[in-house]
């Protein structure tokens, strides 16, 4: 489990990024925090990993602090930072040989084979690869750690399209029942599929945190010619627009827009509070 | 006992083998490149001495053997390496801190703070004093056989009094026989340096070959100055800067705390002493507190 509560952070002589900002997740789901740029998601993620510390309020990872960067803990926490930092004179084969014994749970057939999904040949240098490549060499050993908590930064940035889904196909296919995923991204597009909760941050607090059947169970995702009167929000789309509307008890369930639900979110169409006041509705 | 101060033997060797894979080429050209640099100035003086001895016996009356080097002539090389070595190789410390993507790698291997801490003590400060005194005794050893197969074979005049080889616990040697202060005054002082270069390596970065001299200079000379101060506030002649320049500072070796042991003397020694304990713990405090 993640527990934060009344989070402030700032960078030196820069305004606050977050303030009291409370947030929580159980184990075993696939999140994606979404925000603008400059919204603190990698910050956040940097956080939740105790890369960098709090000013104010307290972070729980587990049951551990990761402020105190213990072993236990950094056991179980894998952070794949955007700008990635390897050692580009080593083989993929040497990277495994100097990182691998670091985390006990680390799964050397599922690396290979998600080396071979990916398409990365074993004996070559990494610094012969292009950024694309090294990046998939790292997410591979990422799902590999098998450590309870993955931080992804961006994952899919710097991947080509089949990558990408065969990213997804790798997370799916290879996240254990207590294993968190977090991926903070903003091609919104590469993880629809994939995550089953969304986050999304925005002026220093979390603005949404809903379960995808939640939202498609709440909402209606849809496209018309005309904007229907019960839209809570539209955007224009070639000849008609794509729009929000609540979800009414007879109407068919439909996929989850992320990339319209994040722009309704960030404009302010849609909040945490409009979901409570519809359960509140509801029950 | 808190994790974050736990020693484990398998996070230890997987820092040292992260360590050693990362680095392999740094660590062998240093060694590589120190040993051959000092088999270059070992014979480039033996050959001095060789030739300085010829100019002189065609000269000068002369017996014709040449200026011996003998064994304890090496310790004072042995010492400024030691130095050069403080600053570029204990200086070291904590490379992958020194960019924000290597830090966040480095920062979150699963090890204690304070296993990551020993292993950079033992990678920057033991390993470096460890080899450095084997390396400079095996090169004067080579040295001393590369010279003397020289001059066997390319050399008119043989009849030469042949150096020394270093002879390894001379090296070590202090002139006193048993601890004095100057004894701790000159361990103090061979120990800050490197103690002051590691905490460097964590505090200033690349530029810790640089700003940790530069502070110790500074330092060095606001001591200067205040003891400067303290004897011009108590005795206001003792200081003329004008047509006659005078400076009485207070004896440095009165008065005297302890017979033979001046309270100047004690007072640098104590803070020489408390500055190597406390930059190992300033810089381990340091590690702990790094975000990235």
């Amino acid at each position: 489990m993640i527990s934060i509560q009344n989070l402030s952070f700032s960078y030196p002589k820069k305004v606050s990024l977050f303030h009291e900002l409370n947030w929580e997740c159980s184990d075993g789901s696939i999140i994606g925090l979404l925000g603008k740029n400059g919204a603190g998601k990698s910050t956040f993620l940097r956080l939740l990993s105790g890369l960098i510390f709090p000013k104010n309020g307290e972070v729980k990872v587990g049951l551990q602090n990761p402020r105190d960067r213990q072993p236990d803990f950094l056991k179980d926490i894998f952070l794949i930072p955007d700008e990635l930092a390897i050692p580009i004179h080593l083989k993929v084969s040497d990277y495994t040989k100097m990182m691998a014994p670091f985390y006990p749970q680390f799964d050397f057939v599922r690396f290979e084979t998600l080396l071979k999904e990916f398409e990365i040949e074993e004996n070559a240098k990494l610094g012969d690869f292009s950024f694309g490549q090294q990046k998939k060499v790292v997410l591979a050993f990422g799902l590999s750690t098998n450590c309870k908590f993955l931080l992804f930064d961006e994952p899919t940035n710097g991947l080509d399209i089949p990558s990408k889904s065969t990213f997804r196909k790798a997370v799916a296919a290879n996240l254990g029942d207590q294993q968190t995923l977090i991926i903070a991204t903003h091609l919104v597009k590469d993880v629809e599929n994939l995550i089953d909760r969304v986050v999304i941050l925005g002026d220093g607090k979390v603005k949404l945190d809903e379960d995808l059947l939640a939202l498609s169970d709440q909402m209606n995702f849809g496209y018309a010619i005309e904007m229907p009167e019960t839209a809570i929000y539209s955007e224009k789309s070639g000849v008609g627009l794509h729009f929000i509307q609540t979800r009414q008890e007879n109407q068919n369930q439909s996929q989850v827009n992320l990339e319209l639900l994040f722009n309704a979110v960030v404009s302010g169409a849609i909040s945490a509070q409009t979901f409570s006041d519809q359960n509140q509705t509801t029950s | 006992m808190s994790n974050s101060l736990q020693i484990n033997g398998t996070n230890i060797s997987n820092l040292i083998r992260y360590e050693w894979m990362n680095r392999k080429k740094m660590y062998l050209g240093a060694g590589l490149g120190m040993f051959l640099f000092l088999i270059f100035l070992f014979l480039y003086i033996f050959y001095s001495n060789y030739q300085t001895t010829a100019l002189l016996s065609k000269y000068i009356i002369s017996d014709g053997k040449n200026i011996a080097w003998e064994a304890g002539n090496y310790q004072g090389i042995f010492i400024v390496g030691v130095f050069f070595l403080a600053i570029f190789a204990t200086g070291q410390s904590f490379l992958d801190l020194r960019e924000k993507k290597a830090a966040r790698q480095y920062l979150l291997l699963p090890a204690s703070h304070l296993e990551k801490y020993l292993v950079q003590f033992l990678g920057r400060f033991l390993l470096p004093l460890m080899i450095y005194p084997i390396l400079f005794w095996l090169a004067s050893v080579l040295s001393v056989g590369i010279f003397k197969l020289s001059i066997l074979l390319l050399f008119e005049n043989k009849a030469i009094d042949f150096p020394e080889a270093a002879q390894f616990f001379q090296l070590f040697s202090l002139p006193f026989e048993q601890p004095t202060i100057v004894y701790w005054f000159l361990w103090g002082s061979f120990l800050l340096i490197p103690s002051l270069m590691f905490l460097g390596g964590i505090i200033f970065g690349k530029l810790n070959f640089v700003l940790m001299p530069l502070s110790v200079l500074l330092f060095s000379g606001l001591m200067a100055l205040s003891f400067l101060g303290l004897s011009w506030i108590l005795q206001l002649d003792s200081i003329i800067l004008g047509e006659q320049m005078k400076f009485e500072v207070l004896n440095f070796d009165k008065p005297e705390i302890f017979p033979g042991i001046p309270l100047l003397l004690l007072v640098i020694i104590v803070l020489f002493w408390i500055a190597i304990f406390l930059s190992y713990v300033v810089s381990y405090y340091r590690l702990t507190e790094k975000e990235a």
